[in-house]
């Protein structure tokens, strides 16, 4: 009996001192040791990502790809074409083939129609802004009550947390702004027209919220046991608006940078055009760089005669130009020459009557000067000599100087003070000597003209085509950014219990039914979006 | 007594499971508190770093893209006023050649440097964007996490709670029968070894060892007895061996 009873004794004194000495140990429960061996691996899950990122990454292998081969093609173009430049018909021919150049049909917009645009486009913001505050609206209805349980203030928390994250268009806003700031230069018909599908965007973006405001009101109106389904539909809602809010950004910022991308490129253009003019190689009208290529076509056709310069060969052409500019250069070094004799002999008292005689080799200098430059041989627009407008007397300097500077040599050798007459041939020192800048300027046109050619063969159609190529891919992972929403609404739905709600609860809704509002839900906005694109 | 004991058992028990179940749940709550405060903390970062990237980004890539611009077009001049320079005073004249190669030379330069900045992301923000991705990606899983501590944290319903307490006490009562038929098992197993002792022994007399065996063997048939009314495996009994100790 004593041996019986041992292991009793045991036990009593084991149970009897367990509660107090291991308050920290615990009865083992199956169900709830699964429970918390799940949250283990949903966070790692969450963690390594799904299968809609890793669809995103090789969609972004992909477009890295689809890069590469675009710039090879780049490349292959830069040696095509250096090899094929030869005369500045080929050069113009390649500059009017530019994407960029080409579509710009339009105009240049005035600063005042720029301004009017992106007052509507603001106001299109704002729009699409009230909006979204009603569809906030909507998302909070029914969702605030006091004495809601602590799942339901959860719920809350997350459906304001998602709700923070809509609406931010201060990239479409400050896109606006940019090129309302912008030198009014560098403004292009495109302009405009990325004003417009901003404008569009934005519509879209509208629509898209009223749509889905539309989706959640009728959530709101479930009763019964459908109402334990409604924030989980509203949190669906939020994701997929995200997802094409994101959209239609991410569209806005592949214009907008292709817009960026472009005026780098009109800019080359525009330095292309005004060296062309310069070199008088196609007589365009200054502010319209439409009209460029109608010219250039004219003067490489036989529409404005049989014109010999656009067919020359450029490595021709540089030796005129160097040619021309020698004589020019010699010319105003006589005439500096002479100058400065004129002065030296000027330091010994002369007078009144023998000043013209001190000038007259200066004189000659000038009008020499002025006869070798000739306008039906002149290169460069610098040698022009067009009296007529006073508005291009800028264009002109070397001539205007020249005949200036002889009328100016003329009357100070009439005069009787001999200061006006060295201030007048120091002057005539200065003038040339600026002139041998212009010059050498006048040289170098040529080299920049090329550089800049060279410039745009390396970067002219990229801005586009990449551009559609960005939009393209943008697509492709909207479409994949939708089906995860989608996922994640079925995640949702089993997540919170709905889904067994559904299948258990007796005369209960059906799961096909809980199935079709979820789709729903992710899918509230699509026609909009479709359609506006 | 044994029913002394179950009872003691059973009240125990009532105490040790509600004592169990309220310390893990206060457990999970304190825990979902921390966690809630840390995905505040989290949602704040997000926030913070996309108005850091809002503010900075922006001016950055377009600092960056003027610097590249500009420097190519301050070497595009250079370059003519070099050749300028070779034309106008040099004695050597520009061929087509010369031409071809000054023209691919330089577009190669230029497509080498703009390559990248045509690459870049149309906002920029490539990178910073991968690191809120991950941000956003913790916040998602801290909610994941909360809601399963958040079921941890919920009291048992009554019936529940019977249904556990009730689970728990006959596994309870199944493991003190098996301790106590392999304490049986044992005790049957020493008495025959030392009955074996007593037969062997050299020391002792024959009627001392009949006497010794008897006195033992009513031992056994009564554990025996004891072991059939406690309904413990017969086999498991017969195959137990008796601990060192005991047999001494």
């Amino acid at each position: 009996m004593k041996q019986t009873m041992r292991p009793q004794f045991l036990m009593l004194t084991i149970l009897l001192v367990f509660p107090i000495s291991s308050a920290g140990q615990h009865i083992y429960n199956k169900e709830r040791d699964e429970q918390a061996q799940k949250a283990l691996p949903l966070a790692e899950a969450l963690k390594t990502g799904s299968l809609f990122e890793t669809q995103l990454r090789n969609l972004a292998s992909l477009a890295k790809r689809d890069f590469d081969t675009e710039f090879l093609v780049t490349k292959f173009q830069i040696n095509a074409f250096s090899l094929d430049l030869l005369t500045w018909e080929k050069a113009n021919t390649y500059i009017c083939l530019n994407r960029t150049l080409r579509a710009q049909p339009d105009a240049i917009p005035s600063s005042e129609a720029i301004q009017a645009s992106i007052g509507e486009l603001t106001q299109a913001i704002v729009s699409a802004k009230k909006s979204l505050e009603a569809f906030k609206a909507s998302v909070k209805k029914n969702e605030e009550k006091p004495d809601s349980e602590e799942e339901n203030g959860d719920n809350q928390s997350i459906l304001a947390s998602l709700i923070e994250r809509l609406g931010d268009l201060e990239s479409v806003q400050k896109f606006a702004e940019g090129l309302g700031k912008a030198d009014i230069k560098l403004i292009t018909p495109k302009t405009m027209q990325a004003l417009n599908e901003l404008k569009e965007i934005t519509g879209t973006l509208k629509t898209v919220y009223d749509a889905y405001t539309a989706k959640v009101e009728g959530f709101n109106e479930l009763q019964g046991q459908l109402a334990d389904l409604r924030i989980v539909l509203k949190k669906v809602a939020i994701e997929s608006l995200q997802a094409d809010e994101q959209h239609w950004k991410n569209v806005t910022a592949i214009r907008a940078r292709r817009e960026v991308d472009r005026a780098d490129i009109l800019h080359l253009v525009n330095d292309y055009m005004g060296i062309m003019r310069r070199l008088r190689l196609v007589d365009f009208t200054a502010g319209d760089p439409g009209s460029f290529c109608t010219a250039a076509n004219n003067a490489a056709g036989l529409a404005d005669g049989i014109d010999i310069r656009p067919r020359q060969m450029i490595a021709e052409h540089i030796k005129e130009l160097v040619r021309r500019s020698g004589t020019i250069e010699q010319d105003n070094q006589e005439i500096m020459r002479e100058a400065r004799l004129a002065l030296s002999r000027m330091k010994r008292p002369l007078p009144p009557s023998e000043f013209e005689k001190l000038v007259t080799p200066t004189l000659t200098a000038l009008e020499d000067g002025l006869d070798h430059i000739n306008p039906d041989d002149v290169i460069h627009q610098y040698e022009l000599d067009i009296r007529d407008g006073e508005q291009d007397k800028k264009l002109d300097p070397l001539k205007m100087g020249l005949s200036d500077d002889l009328s100016m040599l003329r009357s100070a050798a009439r005069d009787t003070s001999a200061g006006n007459l060295e201030a007048a041939l120091r002057l005539i020192i200065i003038h040339r000597q600026r002139d041998l800048v212009r010059i050498r300027d006048m040289v170098a046109d040529v080299p920049r003209a090329l550089y800049t050619l060279a410039a745009l063969i390396a970067r002219g159609d990229t801005p586009d085509k990449l551009a559609e190529l960005r939009f393209a891919q943008e697509l492709h992972a909207y479409s994949i950014r939708k089906s995860a929403v989608r996922a994640r609404a079925y995640e949702l739905t089993v997540s919170t219990g709905a889904q067994r709600l559904a299948l258990f609860h007796k005369g209960g809704i059906k799961p096909t039914d809980v199935a079709e509002l979820v789709f729903a839900a992710s899918n509230v906005a699509l026609t909009p979006a479709i359609l506006a694109r | 007594m044994k029913k002394l004991l179950l009872l003691l058992s059973i009240l125990s028990l009532v105490f040790l499971t509600g004592c169990d179940d309220e310390n893990a749940r206060n457990y999970a709550k304190e825990l979902v508190g921390v966690l809630k405060s840390y995905q505040t903390e989290v949602n704040k970062k997000i926030a913070a770093e996309q108005k850091s990237y809002k503010d900075l980004a922006a001016t950055h890539a377009y600092a960056k893209q003027v610097d590249l611009i500009s420097g190519l077009r301050t070497e595009r001049l250079r370059l003519a006023d070099s050749l300028a320079d070779e034309l106008q005073h040099g004695d050597d004249k520009i061929t087509p050649s010369d031409i071809h190669k000054m023209v691919a030379d330089y577009a190669h330069a230029d497509f080498a440097a703009t390559r990248r900045l045509f690459e870049q992301e149309s906002d920029g923000q490539a990178e910073y964007l991968a690191s809120l991705e991950a941000l956003e990606m913790q916040s998602k899983n801290l909610t994941a996490l909360t809601k399963a501590l958040q079921e941890l944290a919920k009291p048992k319903s009554k019936i529940k709670q019977l249904k556990d307490l009730a689970g728990a006490a006959e596994k309870f009562k199944g493991k003190l029968d098996e301790l106590q038929c392999e304490e049986i098992a044992q005790e049957i197993a020493c008495l025959m070894v030392r009955q074996k002792q007593i037969s062997d022994s050299t020391t002792l007399t024959d009627p001392q060892k009949i006497d010794g065996l008897a006195k033992i063997q009513t031992d056994i048939d009564r554990l025996i007895e004891l072991s059939t009314g406690q309904k413990c495996n017969e086999t498991k009994r017969k195959g137990t061996q008796c601990p060192d100790k005991k047999g001494q």
